[in-house]
């Protein structure tokens, strides 16, 4: 129910800014260059969604456990997908807008990420935010989370022998 | 694999460091051939770029041949020999669609920390501080480039490294930088800096259909090459009133476009350069603005500034007054090097240019760390050093 109420508020919010509130929720938005249905697939997969995490900065990832709750077509152009973060915790919603916005010979594909009901200590909600919906769209975008773990540096010089 | 770091200010030193791995499926490992030494290194070298960290291999000028390639990989095969842009581009977000691939949304993994600085990031490039990406750079025996169908240009075999090189970054800088100028027929384009881009532009500033352009330096040496390619020049060691220098050339109007390809390091005699050079120093100022400045004041009424030169962060005393007044015209930025590496190598294989006439040095690997004290304190000498491998 509680998240039925946040998408109204979402829906609502197209036509107006929506302000950082700290007692409402944290938003981010991205658009994508994917058509929308496969963006509401990807949004939905749990791969997707576990490989981002892992890929999340150390300290952020350890506030979410994300367990999809709801996937649904809210119209033709808009879908919504709900993760709920069951992280004992911090629990509470991740909410996706997925919506399809018409412009001259096309459309647009945005994505509306709403962080609800988690309160954090340390960690900035709008930094999680904007990182995991940037690094969703990027594995959707591109198939890969770009990185450098792993490359070599003159940090780990070699010994000759 | 021997590679080239950076260990801090003016401090360059080759170590014994892993081998690239895959770490990407669009992923693929290059051994390289030939690397050079870009003039933009320099301010790695001297400090004045952010974000770098003890270690980080340095390079981004960078050609060599396909070793391995990850899964995903397309359009290059093990054996071919590429030339790889500076810039990385993933191929398939909006800014990459449009062809404006240094500003690509998806390859700086960092992408927070320019977020912060400038609102949005730009793409990851190769051996260019952790702001943007922390990739490991070129000048090293192997490189891992990521989104490899996007950031590589095979090249046809029996070409001469040293004629195709620069495809990598100078020569679609210098071409972007003129391209930016809307270049009319019977165009005036005065060039601040005669570097390898600086002169990259003049050379490309002529291909589009400049009727003059002028070179605006202090090393002799460097004028001299300009000359060669048929630019007038202005030493302002030996007159530095360049702006009535420039009216006085172009029948008071002033040119018609004025390319900065110096950025943020300016040399002169102005007061406010001196003041920009301690501010720099004892870091209360980041960038050193003079050239950009001087070619607003010298630039005709709604000109076009081109801005090639690399700048970090933000900029005194910036007549933007002046620029409001007379209409100008900007255009900046990273060059969107994929877009041009196509037509400008058919331009090198038509022999319509040859890139190649900018090297001064070709050197071991084991001669960088000198070369890049050689570079920075010798430019007469130094235009274009190239490292050559295997």
């Amino acid at each position: 129910m509680e998240n039925i109420e946040r998408n109204t508020d979402l829906k609502s919010s197209r036509n107006s800014i929506p302000l950082l509130d700290k007692d409402h929720g944290y938003y981010a938005s991205a658009s994508v260059t994917n058509p929308v249905e496969d963006t509401f697939n990807f949004f939905q997969n749990q791969d997707h969604v576990r490989k981002v995490l892992e890929d999340l900065p150390e300290g952020i990832n350890n506030f979410l456990e994300l367990q999809l709750s709801t996937a649904e077509a809210v119209s033709p152009d808009e879908y919504r997908v709900v993760w709920n973060n069951i992280q004992k915790n911090a629990r509470g919603n991740l909410n996706f807008l997925i919506k399809a916005s018409p412009i001259k010979g096309g459309s647009i594909i945005t994505i509306e990420a709403v962080l609800e009901g988690i309160k954090f200590k340390d960690e900035s909600p709008s930094t999680l935010m904007n990182i995991l919906l940037k690094r969703m769209k990027a594995l959707l975008e591109t198939g890969v989370l770009a990185t450098t773990k792993g490359q070599p540096s003159g940090r780990e010089e070699l010994k000759l022998h | 694999m021997k590679a080239l770091c950076w260990e801090g200010k003016q401090n360059v030193v080759m170590k014994n460091v892993h081998d690239p791995k895959i770490l990407n499926p669009n992923d693929a490992i290059i051994k390289v051939t030939s690397a050079a030494i870009c003039g933009s290194d320099l301010h790695l070298y001297n400090g004045v770029i952010p974000s770098m960290e003890k270690g980080d291999i340095l390079g981004h000028e960078t050609m060599g041949i396909v070793m391995e390639v990850g899964s995903l990989v397309k359009n290059v095969k093990v054996g071919d020999k590429i030339v790889i842009p500076f810039d990385i581009g993933c191929g398939h977000c909006h800014h990459c669609e449009e062809e404006n691939f240094s500003t690509c949304d998806n390859s700086n993994p960092n992408f927070m920390i320019p977020e912060k600085l400038y609102g949005h990031s730009g793409a990851g490039l190769f051996g260019y501080s952790h702001m943007y990406g922390g990739y490991a750079g070129g000048q090293a025996e192997f490189i891992r480039v990521p989104y490899v169908d996007t950031n590589s240009l095979v090249i046809p075999e029996g070409i001469d490294d040293d004629k195709v090189l620069f495809l990598s970054d100078i020569f679609p800088t210098g071409y972007m930088a003129a391209e930016n100028c809307n270049i009319k027929r019977g165009d005036v384009v005065a060039v601040w800096g005669a570097g390898p881009v600086g002169l990259m532009a003049i050379k490309s500033a002529f291909m589009l259909g400049a009727e003059r352009v002028i070179a605006i330096d202090h090393i002799q040496a460097r004028l001299d090459i300009a000359r060669t390619i048929g630019a007038e020049t202005i030493n302002f060691d030996e007159d530095d009133a360049i702006t009535e220098q420039l009216r006085f050339l172009t029948g008071g109007r002033g040119p018609d476009a004025c390319i900065d390809a110096v950025g943020l390091e300016a040399h002169g005699h102005t007061v406010l350069n001196a003041i920009d050079t301690v501010k720099q120093k004892v870091k209360l100022g980041t960038d050193r603005p003079d050239a950009l400045r001087q070619a607003i004041q010298a630039c005709k009424k709604a000109g076009t500034i081109s801005v090639p030169g690399v700048y970090g962060g933000f900029l005194d005393k910036f007549p933007f007054g002046a620029a409001f007044g007379k209409a100008l015209t900007f255009k900046m930025g990273q060059t969107h090097t994929q877009k041009y590496m196509k037509p400008l190598l058919d331009k090198i294989l038509n022999d319509e240019v040859d890139p190649s006439f900018v090297i001064s040095h070709r050197i071991r690997i084991e001669d960088g760390p000198d070369a890049y004290k050689q570079f920075n304190e010798n430019k007469g000498d130094y235009t274009k050093v190239v490292l050559k491998f295997h």
